[in-house]
């Protein structure tokens, strides 16, 4: 059990987290914000719902200031990258729309105090008259920043100026499966590669049935047990049959993935951590 | 101009032991659910910044890059002053956790019943968490319209880390 608190000086809810777990940090060389607006942490970060009961999701302020945050349903479609794409309403197919319609929750939209939890209800519209399979949207998060002072400065002949205000937001899947669903995934194509930051780790995953598949990349070498390298958090939807997935690894690990190596797709530890796929190859 | 702003996610577990009555809530709902304990921080350094542009009988575009703070300005605009990309840290995400960073395309910038349109462009799309800061950028392409009419423009556009 470990206690943190979360930029000491401004926060004073300790949070305890089990398992040893590391969890977030103020973010090293930054000072702490002198007015964070719209700080916010949510729990679970997945959901999976059989239409049976709904679910819970944790919504935080963990702010220095009182903040509102809206609560959308996204469509996102992943591509052969692995990337989760914006899909327009307007552009949705019927299993879209569907996973928009029955899917309700509340509230949509909450002020909170600092340190104040909220809890998000999801529940399901019957789904009976529904095909079996997998329905999915994400539920977006968002802090709406406070408008900001008109800084009335004067702007001289035809200059422009430009105001641009982010808004932070963390999106998480909201699963619905109906049905006896089957799933597999295979792994092939193993290579080293490179992005704009350094060395990557690539292959392919394939992907058959109709659901998802949620899991965790380990690389070890033959008869080691400790892995080389994890990934967790890699998923791949029902409207890719395969995606490629790009894992960037530091200068050390990169040097090390040499010769023979075996990489390993499990089922997170929650879901009871199985093996879906693994694949050995010799890397030169 | 921006306030930093910072968003942590974590696990049901977390959650749980948090306080008060939400994380009681989350206790007893968690038990069919598939609970991943992961966490991540999302924080604006810099907000982006092109500058003072001024425009001219001409349209044209004001681009800036995601690797440098150096502007370009095509013909029919003029820039002054200096040029800041959006940056940002994503951090405290669980170990070996990989994020998707999603940025929009573009964005629309108005001022009154003026507008102009900036396409935006993020450094990186996902990445895999060692537990240290990971720094992105954001760049963009502004285009300003002929005689595009002074002003203060002002937009938004959202910036989240997606969970597979």
């Amino acid at each position: 059990m470990r206690t943190r608190l979360i930029s000491a000086c401004r926060h004073f809810a300790a949070r305890i987290v089990l398992g040893g777990t590391f969890l977030a940090l103020a973010p090293t060389g930054i000072a702490a914000p002198a007015n964070a607006a719209g700080d916010l942490l949510i729990a679970p970060t997945r959901v999976i719902l059989d239409g049976r009961r709904g679910a819970e999701v944790i919504l935080n302020n963990i702010g220095d200031e009182e903040a509102t945050y809206r609560i959308t349903l996204e469509l996102r479609r992943m591509n052969v990258q692995g990337r989760l794409d914006d899909v327009d309403v307007a552009g949705a197919n019927d299993k879209e729309k569907s996973a928009l319609d029955i899917i309700r929750y509340a509230p949509r939209r909450v002020t909170l105090p600092p340190n104040q939890p909220q809890s998000i209800r999801i529940g399901l519209q019957a789904i009976d008259t529904l095909p079996d399979g997998e329905y999915r949207a994400h539920m977006l998060f968002r802090a709406i920043p406070k408008t900001p002072a008109a800084d009335g400065s004067a702007d001289s002949g035809n200059s422009l100026r430009i105001q641009l205000i982010p808004i932070y937001g963390i999106s998480i899947p909201v699963i619905v499966r109906k049905g006896n669903l089957q799933g597999t995934a295979a792994l092939a194509n193993v290579r080293m590669g490179r992005d704009n930051e350094g060395p990557t780790l690539e292959f392919d995953m394939a992907r058959q049935g109709d659901k998802s598949i949620f899991g965790e990349i380990h690389v070890t070498k033959p008869g080691q047990s400790e892995p080389l390298w994890e990934a967790k958090g890699i998923a791949i939807y029902p409207e890719v049959a395969s995606r490629s997935v790009s894992l960037p690894l530091t200068t050390e690990v990169a040097a090390k993935m040499k010769g023979d190596i075996i990489i390993s797709y499990y089922e997170a530890p929650e879901a009871g951590g199985g093996l879906i796929a693994q694949v050995r190859t010799v890397l030169p | 101009m921006l306030n930093k702003s910072k968003i942590a996610l974590a696990g049901a577990i977390a959650a749980a032991a948090l306080v008060s009555t939400g994380a009681q809530a989350a206790t007893q709902t968690a038990t069919a659910e598939v609970d991943i304990l992961a966490a991540v921080q999302l924080a604006q350094n810099d907000g982006l910044d092109l500058g003072v542009v001024a425009s001219s009988a001409a349209a044209g575009t004001v681009t800036l890059p995601t690797t440098s703070n150096t502007r370009t300005c095509s013909a029919g605009v003029t820039c002054v002053g200096t040029a800041l990309r959006g940056r940002f840290t994503v951090s405290g995400a669980t170990s070996g956790y990989v994020v998707g960073v999603t940025v929009p395309a573009s964005t629309t910038l108005s001022s009154g019943a003026n507008s102009m349109t900036l396409t935006l462009n993020p450094s990186i799309t996902s990445f895999t968490s060692t537990g240290a800061a990971e720094v992105f950028y954001v760049g963009g392409t502004l285009s300003v319209g002929a005689n595009q009419a002074a002003g203060t423009y002002t937009g938004t556009y959202n910036v989240s880390a997606d969970y597979q």
